[in-house]
């Protein structure tokens, strides 16, 4: 049929070398699709979400001592972060692909442990641990007397400073909340912030707030998980320093990178920063030339003579309660970070991350390293103060960050917002 | 080209079908030729679409109608969830948000693109460059989007803000507001989507026959004359094409405004599918989840269909 | 030839305004490849610094070197084309039928179709991983290839594209003793070359930069596609933005290249002569 009055001549050959093209790469591609997908095999899954390239030894090496000496054999996958407790592990669930042992994050560990997804673990777990391990960081993943997941990292909550910026403008390290605000107020200029605290609507932003809202005398929910206690002046003030320390500009209303380590903190945009432990790993790594002019300090506290308090988050290893090999999975996650030798335990803190164990004999057995800077301040000085994360459900989590975000960005008075907050938890409550 | 004509119809006919095949035999044998080479040539994608979107929906509608919290059967609550969005606050102060953000979008990108496309319509070598330019932000990673606008939107150091300070104009907190909060996606999103539309937009231009262009010009039309009287009229399935994908785009608007603001500052952001794949995936609440989803797909449909009403004059149909 | 002192106003309105518009639309691209190339203590310095000192190659070394970047691209490759091609010729039919053909219950087909496109994924997530589970595709390439397939978007591009043709050339055709197949391949076909080159870029670049349904549906570590190996540098305390940049510069070169070698069909005159009136 003649139709080539409808296209030059020139365009139609190169037009079939693009299809050409496309054929083979399509050929190809069907070849590669039809090769028989790997058989599955019975191996006991082991997810985590993805961690630095030079954390994988760690990984690599409990996982090959495992595997061989071990029929059962383990098979490690990483997932982006962003998305490992979200859509990873929800749809693993759902589809019945979960995984026998994997990292679990205090703000989930809750719901896992209450929806009967988790495997209590406590008559796997030597005594020799038990003893080992802070009670506080037991507590912390126990419900109901099970212990659900095994707790291996520690990251307490700081408030860093740049030395040099403190002492331009002549300043001490804050020791009350008014001092802070004169501070932050002081160290701001056009150029800088005078502190960086989380902005996001999110679960670190709770996490970094709870030591405010516990030094000043506050609480989330009352002992017996019955009622909300966030109705009190106390948390209004804890809420009312962010607000300030927003509203009047001395805080950065948003992050650039991420919250929990912000890039203009190193690079002079910011002169303090509410941030954890990890925050000295990531600077050495990535801004070697700003450590001789990074200092830490325990956050202050409202008035002078206030109890300090911080709080460390850190995950946790949980096994699934569904899985084939409970015995194994449950040996290969206590073992992790659990065997009788600290040595482990103790790389993970001191050679692959900027973490600090629970279990007791790692700072005992590592005396040396824990009186350099800043280990020596987070082992000696802050870390004594620090409660772990509170796990809450999802529906409180976000009552607190939305208390938080009201008084920040939406001027509602802190006493508002806490009304506003205590309705919502014991309306959730209601409901549990 | 070989084509094969069926010449017969499969005779025997029962029961329910017995009508429509009746149809198809009653039929002269161009409008039969155009009905079996009509179905093969929609049935792949028909079989594609139904497999694959349209049962997985099936199975969320299912999940709409009960309790399912990710652990054990789900339990049948009938209308329960639905009831529950009338009732829920947060529904509707999401959803008036993403209507905010849709009718500034929609228009931003339509007539943003559409001057790019008729800016570029021209076949020339600056051309070529300044369309691959025009085309680099649907191509880059939305983290990398993300980062380097947050960075710009800084409201203390942000290029953005010096930018404007430099030639006297005020400033703003852009993202670091609940005010500029939503402005500041809408320009990131507009900024991220405009190459794309503009694509479609410049192929529509292509187009229309260069002699109905010609003979206007002879006429004496002027290029706004052009434009108004022959290219626009002449579009009208394009734009047609833009304006659906754009508003189903822009009320499922979800990840290009999470990795600027994450919903925030206090909620200004926050867009009815956050809220979905919040009450989903954060709170394993997938009955409410998948009745909000529902919800919207509803709305969505009703907004096209109306779409589909006003522009049917526009189906050329020589 | 000598421009009048209006068309060159003209031409240099015209430039004013692509500058400005390329400034704003390149501007991060710029930013981008220019923090690939710096140390990650520069990427977020104030004020900025546009061409490094310290200007390296090792960002992407890194990402080479830490991941196999080089079989995720090879995945993406596979699927982003697979899906194209097929894609592409199945879309056409359908859009052409829809827009050409008479049969019963075309109207409802059509809606049905553009309806599909007014779900969020998120909602079929966990329905469509079940499906693709019990078809026992996890961890395979048909997982990725298949129901990235159909897909509305290209149908009813296709389909108001095919509704603007001309019944005189269709007619032509059928009177030179052509079949309606025959008329879609030798006479829509063509002219819906503009259309089909945008299609290609806009498939090939959907599912090169496909990210949560690989994420999900193929997990294991050698199935991972372009993004998901770029998310791999974003960490539990902040993010390898080098790497990240870096990755980022190398995902982004094919679908820029298969942008500007395929635009010239996307902007292309299809010649209508004899249509006057």
């Amino acid at each position: 049929m003649p139709v080539d009055v409808y296209q030059t001549p020139m365009e139609e050959s190169k037009m079939k070398q693009y299809w050409r093209l496309i054929t083979v790469a399509l050929l190809v591609a069907l070849l590669a699709a039809a090769l028989p997908s790997a058989v599955a095999q019975d191996v006991l899954k082991f997810w985590t979400f993805e961690y630095a390239e030079d954390v994988d030894p760690f990984f690599e090496e409990y996982i090959a001592e495992w595997n061989a000496t071990h029929e059962l054999q383990v098979e490690r996958q990483e997932f982006p972060w962003a998305q490992y407790t979200g859509e990873i592990l929800t749809t693993g669930i759902a589809t019945g692909e979960a995984p026998d042992v994997f990292f679990i994050s205090p703000g989930d560990w809750r719901r896992y442990a209450e929806s009967g997804l988790a495997l209590p673990l406590e008559d796997y777990m030597p005594q020799y641990l038990l003893d080992d391990l802070l009670p506080a960081s037991v507590e912390a993943v126990t419900l109901n007397g099970h212990i659900y997941s095994v707790p291996f990292e520690m990251e307490p909550v700081a408030l860093w400073y740049n030395k040099a910026m403190l002492a331009e403008a002549g300043l001490e390290v804050p020791k009350t909340w008014d001092e802070l605000v004169a501070a932050a107020k002081q160290l701001t200029t056009p150029e800088r912030y005078g502190i960086l605290i989380p902005t996001n609507p999110d679960y670190y932003e709770n996490f970094v707030f709870y030591p405010f809202l516990w030094m000043a005398g506050g609480e989330v929910v009352n002992e017996d998980f019955t009622a909300a206690a966030v109705n009190t002046p106390e948390a209004a003030r804890a809420l009312d320093l962010w607000g300030t320390l927003i509203r009047e500009g001395y805080a950065a209303p948003t992050s650039t990178g991420s919250d929990p380590v912000d890039e203009r903190f190193p690079t002079g945009q910011a002169a303090m920063f509410v941030s954890g432990y990890w925050v000295y790993g990531w600077i050495n790594s990535n801004y070697p030339e700003f450590v001789a002019d990074l200092g830490v300090a325990p956050i202050p506290a409202p008035d002078e003579g206030d109890e300090l308090k911080t709080v460390y988050g850190g995950w946790t290893v949980m096994v699934y309660a569904g899985t084939q090999h409970p015995a194994e999975a449950a040996e290969f996650a206590i073992n992790m970070f659990g065997a009788e030798d600290n040595s482990r335990a103790a790389a993970w803190g001191i050679q692959y991350n900027t973490k600090l164990s629970p279990r007791q004999s790692v700072v005992a057995d590592n005396a040396e390293f824990y009186e350099n800077f800043p280990h020596n301040v987070f082992a000696n000085e802050i870390f004594p103060t620090a409660r772990p994360e509170p796990s809450y459900p999802p529906e409180i989590a976000q009552s607190v960050w939305e208390a938080l975000q009201d008084v920040m960005f939406n001027n509602v008075s802190p006493e508002d917002a806490v009304a506003a907050w205590a309705e919502k938890i014991d309306a959730y409550l209601a409901t549990r | 080209m070989a084509t094969t004509k069926p010449t017969t119809v499969e005779a025997p006919v029962r029961g329910g079908v017995r009508g429509w095949l009746g149809r198809l035999s009653g039929m002269d044998r161009d409008r039969l030729e155009q009905a079996v080479v009509g179905y093969a040539f929609v049935l792949p994608d028909l079989i594609g679409l139904l497999v694959f979107i349209v049962g997985p929906m099936f199975m969320a509608l299912i999940i709409s109608l009960s309790d399912w919290k990710l652990v054990g059967e789900p339990q049948f609550v009938g209308l329960r969830n639905y009831e529950t969005i009338f009732k829920d606050p947060k529904f509707g102060a999401a959803l008036g948000r993403t209507i905010l953000y849709t009718i500034s979008f929609v228009p931003a990108v339509y007539t943003l693109s559409l001057g790019m496309a008729v800016l570029l319509t021209r076949r020339s070598r600056s051309n070529n460059f300044f369309r691959t330019v025009y085309f680099m932000p649907v191509a880059m990673s939305l983290v990398v989007a993300g980062v380097i606008w947050r960075f710009m939107f800084d409201p203390g150091n942000g290029l953005i803000n010096e930018l404007l300070a430099a030639v006297g104009l005020p400033t703003s907190q852009w993202i670091g507001s609940v005010q500029s909060a939503m402005l500041s996606v809408i320009i990131v999103s507009v900024w991220k989507s405009a190459g794309y539309f503009m694509i479609i937009l410049l192929a529509g231009i292509q187009d229309i026959p260069g002699d109905y262009i010609e003979a206007a010009q002879i006429d004496g039309a002027n290029r706004r004359q052009v434009f108004w009287h022959i290219i626009l009229p002449l579009l009208k399935p394009t734009s047609f094409f833009v304006l659906v994908i754009l508003t189903i785009n822009a009320l499922q608007a979800f990840d290009q405004i999470y990795v600027m603001t994450r919903g925030g500052p206090a909620y200004a952001t926050y867009t009815l599918l956050m809220y979905t794949y919040e009450k989903a995936f954060r709170e394993w609440n997938f009955g409410y989840a998948a009745a909000m989803s529902v919800a919207l797909f509803a709305m969505i449909f009703v907004l096209t269909l109306i779409q589909v009403r006003y522009f049917r004059s526009g189906e050329v149909k020589a | 030839m000598h421009k009048t002192p209006r068309q060159i106003l003209g031409i240099s309105v015209w430039y004013l305004i692509a500058i400005v518009l390329a400034i704003v639309f390149a501007g991060p691209f710029v930013w981008m490849v220019s923090s690939s190339l710096k140390p990650a203590n520069e990427i977020f310095a104030n004020p900025p610094i546009l061409i490094s000192p310290n200007f390296s190659m090792k960002n992407f070394e890194e990402v080479f070197r830490q991941a196999p970047f080089e079989r995720y691209m090879f995945n993406s490759f596979l699927v982003a084309s697979t899906v194209t091609v097929v894609a592409l010729i199945l879309h056409a039919m359908a859009g052409y039928a829809l827009a050409r053909l008479e049969f019963p219950g075309r109207r409802l087909i059509f809606i049905g179709i553009i309806s599909t496109l007014m779900i969020p994924f998120y909602t079929i997530l966990i329905p469509l991983a079940l499906l693709v589970k019990q078809l026992g595709w996890l961890n395979t390439y048909w997982a990725l290839i298949i129901p990235a397939i159909p897909h509305a978007f290209g149908i009813f591009w296709l389909r108001q594209f095919f509704l603007g043709i001309p019944q005189d050339l269709e007619d032509a055709a059928r009177i030179d003793g052509a079949s309606r197949v025959g008329v879609f391949y030798h006479v829509a076909l063509p002219l819906a070359r503009p259309v089909m080159a945008a299609l290609a870029v806009f498939f090939f670049l959907a599912n090169w930069d496909s990210f949560l349904w690989p994420l999900v549906a193929a997990n294991r570590a050698d199935m991972r596609m372009v993004q998901v190996g770029i998310q791999s540098f974003t960490g539990e305390h902040g993010n390898a933005w080098e790497q990240i940049m870096a990755a980022s510069v190398i995902a982004i070169i094919p679908t820029l290249l298969l942008f500007f070698s395929l635009q010239r069909f996307i902007v292309e005159s299809v010649k209508m002569t004899g249509l006057k009136g």
